[in-house]
């Protein structure tokens, strides 16, 4: 049974990041008042992109082929540790919440040597600019989750989410507040949303993740594409059922895996308008600016934990 | 209004105003910082409101009252005439760059816990658990009175430290009687209208309102 929903968890994972990214797409068009791409665009685009045909340089090493698997492959072993549904699952124990950040970091840093592998200008500076905003992202999110995980006394997922779903009262817990808001600015930094990355540019000048993947086609690009949506699904879940464990599953009863599904698509669906609106009301930040607004995300992680230290 | 609520609620809120405080130093916009203290001032009158509901005291309700009279509506619009009569002035890079300052405010929000919690402790009442934050707003306040280089701010982080004394007061005894607590406006108001006129002055004198200028000789 608890394999069964581990599975669950993973195939909604796999099977409704696209409709997420196209959710974020179709809200942004609305916003700024076009029509946009139906809802379900990315999934036509992974099908089209997968039976096209794959164009590698011959300049790039094994790296250039491997690290798309190894992306989805990440992503999909997240995705098993995420309390997507429920918390208790056969296979939470395998990671805590700090194994998840360097998982998805993982990918981060092959990404990040393949924008370089294959020699070209862009790619190199994609990488360059990558790296910089994780090493500034990384500690905020770490200093972020001890906020958490002290006042919880647990870094497995599981626990937390059980500790503050019994917990009244959470929405005026300080503590809590300010590491969200540290880690949701992270979680746009991280997935290249604006205002630090724009992922709809087309000037490569001012890509960051865009800039690394230029150089894939075909199937190749199809599994980045996959990856970094399911990445977003990943980040979105985990904020919305960190920080606002309203409905998540405690045990596995079909009713409450039912009314977990549903609070999950609901409290997606606010978050998809929470960024597109965000997407629409900001602009890029200059990346000499992108230090600052970390900077004030490690502000706020850095009150969280000490808030967590001395409020209880 | 049970203890507990309020206890969190002005935590909450004294958070906000810290937060407001800290805005100061990553806004650049003269027009932003004033928007600041204005919106901090009536976090504070609703705070006010808060522990005056809570306590029965009408005083405490008229203090909210002549703090949004005076720091919400008075004193920012008398500081946005005076953005508006400087215009738009070269932007003077303060000592420190936003990053290292944001660094300084939490070591300083440390600093604050630190020193404050013991005495919070020994404080029975449901709002002294947010007195390090009131320490921490003051201290922030002072700290940008030394590092920002344009004088507009530098009286905005003296508001924000006069601001960070009235929610001390306000989170240790419920707040010092009105008529004391008016006097301290009225000084505040003053104070504020001198630096004006000084403000002034020193955009006539200068040129500009970089306080770091002062320094130069001049004929």
């Amino acid at each position: 049974m608890e394999i069964a929903i581990q599975f669950l968890q993973l195939a909604i994972v796999m099977f409704a990041s696209p409709l997420l990214v196209g959710l974020i797409r179709k809200a942004k068009a609305r916003l700024q008042a076009r029509r946009g791409a139906p809802v379900f665009q990315p999934y036509a685009d992974i099908r089209k992109l997968l039976s096209k045909e794959t164009v590698v340089s011959e300049n790039t090493s094994w790296l250039f082929r491997f690290t798309p698997y190894l992306l989805a492959t990440t992503m999909m072993l997240s995705a098993l540790i995420v309390p997507v549904l429920s918390t208790r699952t056969t296979l939470g124990f395998m990671g805590n919440i700090i194994a998840l950040i360097y998982l998805f970091l993982l990918g981060t840093f092959f990404l990040a040597l393949v924008g370089l592998d294959a020699g070209s200008a862009f790619g190199g500076m994609g990488a360059s600019r990558e790296v910089a905003i994780a090493a500034l992202a990384e500690p905020t999110v770490l200093i972020a989750i001890f906020g958490i995980a002290l006042r919880a006394g647990t870094t497995s997922l599981d626990g937390l989410i059980t500790r503050f779903a019994a917990e009244p009262l959470l929405m005026l817990n300080t503590g809590h507040l300010l590491a969200f808001f540290a880690f949701f600015i992270v979680a746009l930094a991280e997935n290249g949303r604006l205002p630090v990355d724009n992922p709809t540019t087309h000037l490569e000048l001012t890509m960051i993740h865009e800039a690394m993947i230029l150089e894939y086609s075909g199937r190749y690009l199809a599994l980045v594409e996959w990856a970094a949506g399911m990445k977003l699904f990943l980040f979105l879940t985990l904020l919305s059922n960190l920080f606002f464990p309203w409905g998540v599953a405690l045990d596995n009863t079909p009713v409450a895996l039912v009314i977990a599904l549903i609070a999950l698509a609901i409290k997606l669906v606010v978050f998809v308008g929470a960024i597109a609106l965000l997407e629409t009301s900001v602009a890029k930040l200059r990346l000499f600016r992108v230090p600052e607004l970390l900077a004030g995300s490690f502000t706020i992680a850095l009150l969280a934990v000490v808030t967590a230290f001395f409020l209880r | 209004m049970s203890a507990e609520i309020l206890s969190k609620l002005v935590n909450l809120l004294s958070f906000v105003a810290l937060g407001l405080t800290i805005l100061l130093i990553v806004r650049a916009r003269l027009e932003g910082q004033v928007r600041a203290f204005a919106l901090q001032s009536f976090v504070l009158a609703f705070l006010s409101v808060l522990i005056a509901i809570y306590t029965d005291s009408f005083q405490l309700f008229g203090v909210g009252v002549a703090l949004v009279i005076v720091k919400v509506v008075v004193i920012p619009r008398v500081l946005n005439r005076a953005v508006a009569k400087i215009g738009i002035s070269r932007v003077a890079a303060p000592y420190l760059g936003t990053a290292p300052a944001l660094i300084v405010c939490v070591l300083l929000a440390i600093i604050a816990f630190y020193v404050m919690t013991p005495i919070a402790s020994s404080n029975p009442l449901p709002t002294a658990d947010a007195m390090p934050l009131a320490f921490a707003g003051v201290l922030i306040g002072f700290f940008i009175m030394v590092d920002r280089r344009r004088a507009v701010t530098q009286i905005l982080g003296f508001l924000m430290l006069e601001n960070g004394i009235f929610l001390l007061a306000l989170l240790t005894t419920y707040g010092v009687p009105f008529i004391v607590e008016m006097g301290v406006f009225l000084d505040v108001l003053v104070a504020v209208l001198i630096m004006e006129v000084f403000v002034y002055h020193i955009k006539d004198n200068f040129d500009s309102i970089d306080v770091g200028e002062l320094g130069k000789l001049k004929e």
